[in-house]
């Protein structure tokens, strides 16, 4: 996959979809490729790496730790961004990004990620509806839960 | 040193100054003989008529008749004896000279050395108002014309003034009348000059304060270089100089008029005297009472008289010129030795029969000169290994108090008291031993990190305590010891060791070095310098051992790698084969050289390169690749402002070079020829090719077999260099240290594959096993340790010098340890590591630890709060955050307001209180005032129903309401919301459907903002946008976190 096939197919991202070609161009070309292999983590709950990675190839799983083990709380696949949190807050890794299968990720540095995102406004606001509808998503999870451990 | 200038020469050098004396003393007969010579001559040898001579000598007890002699001869031998007179009295003046020199260079040592000595005394406060550059300046500049002064203190005047006697006496001798004639203005000079002299000095002391005052300003300048830059107060601060300048030149200008109106008056009188000796003398010799010998003598002796005259008048000036120095030198290095008597019993040795030390201040108060209290009549008592922290604001006194425990700061009143000894008996040597200070004002020195770290080590010299190298003491290091002890000065061998061993509990040299890795492992900062020493380059000359011993390392490096299956993370270097992550311009090379010839740049022109190419048939394919190459940066990157941070990434483009480039790739679609460009233009464009890693910079240029063809060329190219060209290029060999690339490079042997998640942490981490397991790790710390540090530690980040610091504190094992707010750079997590660290290698050690608020509750066994210089509490661990108090019903029995009392002010302070909008600042939050509506809810009415789409946040400004939610049938109350509440934060940002609703139960006051008015804002305004970002996903990991809470249970 060269640089062009790997522009094909983040272009399609919401998030992107109001950012220049070019730069988002630049942005891929600046970045790091990786291949994963199967269970392999992206990066586990607590670390405080902070860049933010865009699925090429493969599918991810979103963990949780708990006292019982991981807890699988969302998928990602190809075309989708993951990691972005860390970026933003700044806080160590909220949950943990294991691959599934043989994957491949373009590797975002959290600062080149920003003054992308940042200095687009539309961008940086596609980034908060993103983030909001996930998290409302999750509250809504937190909300059925605490209602089903209320009834037990 | 503060009783005068005289009394100091007196005390430092009377016996050189009385061997000064004696040798002036012996010089004047010889002079006296060499002006009364010529006379003879004239008189007995020239004009003599009586030939021949009788030669007698006749001396108290003794004759000598040598016999008759004619006048040529006797001319001859009388010229010869003024000659050899002439010589013995250069020889005197030369011998005198170096002599006096000596001792004024000897005194000014032995004084320089005091001051310096005495500015180690200061106490700190002191520092607090005297400048760097003062001191400088004053130890540098001021000493030096005291040193010269030195010199002639008590010699000259007896000199000068022994041949002015001696002169004068000839000439009294000679007649008396002549003699009176010479020294007839003497007196009125005596008079005048000391007077005018005295406006000189005045001048002169303005000079040396204002001298002073500018190299203070100047040390200003350079300490606040920052400030300066970023307010750009060059001009002020230009303009500020040039008046201190103008200053001092006007002064000097003073000076200039008065001191040659001094010499002018000197010069005119001197000039007075021969009018007499003409008057007189003539007169004298033509009544025949003089012969014309004695006055050609006399003249000639006269001209002999004005020099010493002239000297001793400037020594009068210099006196008192210097002894003005003295006093204002002396004056500002005054110490104050008010501190009592150490108590000797106290030594090292009783210190190190402690087990731990107790520390207790009783009623320490501490007075700044301005009368402040600092720290206000503090008690408190932190047993041995016990440790405590000093919890309060900047102005609380938590640094003077911790300052007051390391003894580095004495209370005005109270005391403090080391294992119930006074601190202050306590003598300074023992109480280094026991007591590290880390502050954030700490320092660490231009040198390297290895002798940083070993300062806290150094504070006598070791007696042959681990080697037994006796020093063959050549005679130039005896002159050396002697010269010193003359001066005042350390005697101490120049090659003494000075690092007490003992202190750190190390053995030997060896032992030492593992104690430094562990003070740096204990400050997490081991790891730093071992990945630094792995980044330096080292010669097989200078380490012929350690490189020996990578070699292997590079062996065993390769043994694990395949044995832990993760070839797939590093791809060796092998002769035979292409090296993806390597650049083509490696590939090529297949080796490292730091000559222009073989850099990047040097190989795209070099002659047998483009000869082989072309032979190769490569030539033309590269050239295309360099051009599309070319065209992508220039599509890519031509638009960004230079300085942008991709260009950083994008490590072979230069921001600079992109025009150039699109002039060149112009240029090339006309001729469709690299060949045909100039040098410089072929150099740029061909130089984009030879940087690239096909594996990092995924251009997909080499697609058939352009890798084979490259690989014949790197054996052409380096089978058909001549010697000369080889011997530059350092080829890469398996079984060979490679001096030109980096230690680490070296045991790789390979480039760390791009595009291989965490490979360089693993490949690190291997590399740190293979050190261990060859006992490596110490040589290659050593290597770390020797980086230099900069001046005050400028060439490492702040957060490093605050480690080092702090290992540099722990390196001795003291018995306390004070961290004045000295980790300040590093994050809370890093520190609860390092604390941990300390309480685990140095148990018994006691830790006065200054912070903002009480952290690493687990640690500490108090926490003392102080507040204005005064202990406000004490507690025995620090508590957890306490939860903020609950908000106090206040609506009960009073109506509501309505909404349009709601006034922009207290719009802003509501909406300030919103999470969502905490980072925004006051204009922001205005223009979020502006946007929002002021509404009046009637009891009973909806604020928002359930399933429907949010559109708007509500801020309830007064009155109740209640959050139902419908559960099949019937609804629900889940909460109830009142003063200050808001509901639907997030609907501003997704159109989410309701979860629940919203019903006031009395009438209310609300606050509403608009989820389009908001987003059109967002649009609008970046910055506003960013900073809710950040909010948003801190509630996302807090939702995070509950939600794994709540799966625990």
């Amino acid at each position: 996959m060269s640089i062009e096939d790997e522009y094909e197919l983040l272009s399609r991202l919401e998030l992107f979809e109001s950012l220049d070609a070019i730069q988002l161009k630049r942005l891929i070309f600046v970045s790091q490729r990786y291949q994963i292999q199967p269970g392999e983590y992206l990066f586990k709950q607590g670390d405080t790496t902070d860049n933010v990675f865009g699925i090429l190839d493969g599918e991810f799983s979103v963990l949780l730790n708990s006292p019982n083990g991981e807890i699988h709380i969302a998928q990602h696949g190809s075309g989708e961004l993951v990691g972005e949190m860390a970026v933003i807050s700044g806080e160590p890794r909220a949950a943990s990004v294991r691959a599934n299968c043989a994957c491949e990720v373009i590797d975002f540095e959290s600062e080149l990620f920003i003054s992308t995102v940042i200095n687009d406004p539309r961008t940086a606001f596609n980034m908060m509806k993103l983030l909001s509808a996930r998290l409302v998503k999750l509250d809504k999870k937190l909300e059925q839960l605490s209602a089903e451990q209320f009834r037990n | 040193m503060d009783n005068g200038l005289f009394a100091y020469i007196l005390k430092h050098s009377k016996r050189q100054q009385i061997i000064l004396m004696l040798l002036t003393v012996l010089s004047f007969p010889f002079y006296y003989l060499s002006l009364d010579l010529p006379k003879t001559i004239i008189n007995d040898a020239i004009s003599g008529t009586d030939f021949p001579v009788n030669l007698s000598f006749e001396l108290p007890g003794f004759s000598a008749n040598v016999g008759y002699i004619e006048q040529v001869p006797y001319l001859l031998l009388l010229c010869f004896v003024f000659l050899f007179l002439v010589l013995i009295n250069s020889g005197f003046k030369l011998f005198i000279n170096i002599y006096r020199g000596m001792l004024g260079e000897r005194m000014l040592r032995r004084m320089r050395l005091q001051l310096i000595e005495r500015i180690m005394k200061f106490p700190l406060a002191r520092f607090r108002n005297t400048s760097q550059g003062e001191l400088v300046s004053m130890v540098n500049q001021e000493t030096e014309p005291l040193g010269g002064f030195i010199g002639d203190s008590i010699s000259l005047p007896l000199y000068q003034g022994g041949l002015l006697l001696t002169i004068v006496v000839f000439m009294f001798v000679q007649d008396w009348k002549m003699g009176l004639a010479a020294i007839a203005l003497y007196p009125v000079q005596a008079w005048l000059i000391p007077k005018l002299q005295r406006q000189v000095n005045l001048l002169n002391r303005q000079r040396t304060l204002r001298i002073r005052n500018l190299a203070e300003n100047l040390g200003e300048v350079v300490a606040g270089i920052n400030e300066i830059h970023i307010n750009d107060n060059s001009g002020f601060f230009r303009d500020y100089f040039s008046k201190l300048l103008g200053g001092i030149f006007n002064i000097r200008v003073q000076i200039y008029k008065k001191k040659f109106f001094i010499k002018f008056l000197n010069n005119s009188i001197a000039q007075l005297t021969p009018f007499f000796f003409f008057l007189i003398g003539g007169l004298l010799v033509i009544r025949g009472d003089l012969s014309i010998g004695a006055l050609v003598a006399v003249l000639a002796a006269y001209k002999d008289l004005s020099p010493p005259w002239k000297e001793l008048l400037s020594w009068y000036q210099g006196q008192a010129d210097s002894r003005m120095r003295f006093s204002v030198l002396v004056d500002q290095f005054h110490v104050d030795n008010e501190s009592p008597p150490s108590q000797e019993s106290l030594t090292q040795q009783w210190l190190e029969e402690l087990p731990d030390l107790s520390m207790t201040a009783s009623n320490a108060t501490l007075l700044r000169h301005d009368g402040i209290r600092e720290v206000d009549n503090v008690s408190l008592t932190v047993s041995g290994g016990d440790w405590i922290s000093l919890v309060g604001k900047g102005a609380s006194g938590k640094s003077a108090l911790a300052q007051m425990f390391a003894g580095l700061v004495s209370p005005t009143t109270g005391k403090i008291l080391m294992a119930d000894q006074d601190i202050s008996h306590i003598p300074k040597m023992t109480k280094g031993r026991g007591v590290s200070y880390v502050g954030h004002d700490s320092y660490l020195f231009a040198t390297s990190i290895r002798d940083n770290l070993l300062i806290s080590l150094k504070f006598r010299p070791q007696e042959n305590l681990l080697t037994d190298t006796l020093h063959d003491e050549s005679i130039q290091f005896k002159n050396w010891r002697e010269e010193a002890r003359l001066s005042g000065n350390s005697d101490v061998d120049l090659s003494a060791n000075w690092i007490d061993h003992q202190s750190a509990g190390a053995a030997d040299e060896n032992e030492l070095v593992a104690r430094m890795g562990t003070a740096l492992r204990v400050v997490n900062a081991e790891d730093d310098l071992v990945r630094y020493a792995l980044a330096c380059t080292i010669s097989p000359d200078d380490y012929p051992e350690l490189t020996e011993r990578i070699i292997q390392a590079r062996a065993l490096f390769k043994e694990r790698i395949v044995s832990q299956g993760l070839e797939s993370i590093v791809e060796f270097l092998d002769p035979n084969q292409y090296n993806d992550n390597a650049s083509l311009a490696e590939n090529i090379l297949f080796g490292a050289s730091n000559h222009d010839m073989f850099s990047v740049d040097g190989l795209t022109e070099h002659p047998l390169l483009k000869t082989l190419l072309k032979e190769n048939k490569l030539a033309k394919t590269l050239d295309d690749a360099a051009i599309r190459t070319a065209k992508t940066m220039v599509e890519l990157f031509s638009d960004l402002p230079p300085g942008h941070e991709f260009f950083e990434r994008y490590s072979f483009v230069d921001a600079d070079d992109l025009p150039e480039l699109k002039r060149i790739l112009v240029l090339i679609d006309k001729t469709s020829s690299i060949e045909s460009l100039a040098v410089a233009e072929r150099k740029l464009i061909r130089s984009l090719l030879f940087r690239i890693i096909s594996g990092r910079h995924r251009l997909g240029l080499f697609q058939g077999n352009e890798k084979d063809l490259i690989l014949q060329l790197r054996h052409s190219f380096a089978s058909q260099l001549d010697v000369e060209a080889s011997n530059l290029i350092d080829f890469f060999s398996p079984d060979r240290f490679n001096a030109l690339t980096p230690i680490a490079e070296n045991i790789i042997f390979g480039r760390i594959v791009f595009g291989r998640m965490g490979a360089e942490d693993q490949v690190y981490r291997i590399i740190l096993e293979v050190l261990q397991s060859l006992d490596l790790m110490s040589p290659i710390l050593e290597i770390g340790l020797s980086a230099p540090t900069g001046l005050a530690g400028a060439l490492l980040p702040v957060s490093q010098r605050q480690k080092l610091l702090l290992a540099r504190g722990l390196l001795k094992r003291p018995k306390v340890l004070v961290v004045n707010e000295g980790l300040s750079a590093l994050d809370s997590h890093e520190i609860d590591l390092i604390l941990s660290g300390i309480k685990q290698e140095y148990p018994r050690l006691s830790l006065f630890w200054v912070d903002s608020q009480a952290r690493f509750p687990t640690h500490f066994d108090q926490v003392a709060y102080l507040q204005a210089g005064k202990l406000v509490k004490i507690e025995a661990s620090v508590p957890q955050n306490t939860d903020s108090e609950k908000t106090q019903d206040t609506t009960a029995g009073r109506s509501v307001r309505s909404a349009s009392s709601v006034n922009e002010d207290e719009k802003i302070t509501l909406l300030r209180k919103i999470p969502l909008f905490r980072f925004l600042d006051d204009p922001q939050l205005m223009l979020l005032a502006m946007n929002c509506d002021a509404l009046n809810i009637a009891q009973g009415e909806r604020l928002v129903n359930q399933n429907e789409p949010g559109d708007a946040l509500y801020i309830i400004v007064d009155g109740k309401a209640t959050v139902l939610i419908a559960n099949g049938v019937s609804e629900e109350e889940v909460g109830q919301c009142s003063i200050n509440d808001v509901i639907g934060e997030l609907a501003l940002l997704s159109d989410e459907p309701r979860f629940a609703s919203v019903q006031a139960t009395t009438n209310m006051a609300v606050l509403r903002l608009r989820r389009e008015v908001f987003i059109d804002m967002l649009q609008s305004n970046g910055e506003i946008g960013y900073q809710i970002l950040q909010v948003v996903v801190n509630r996302f990991s807090e939702t995070n976190r509950n939600l794994a809470n709540i799966t625990r249970s």
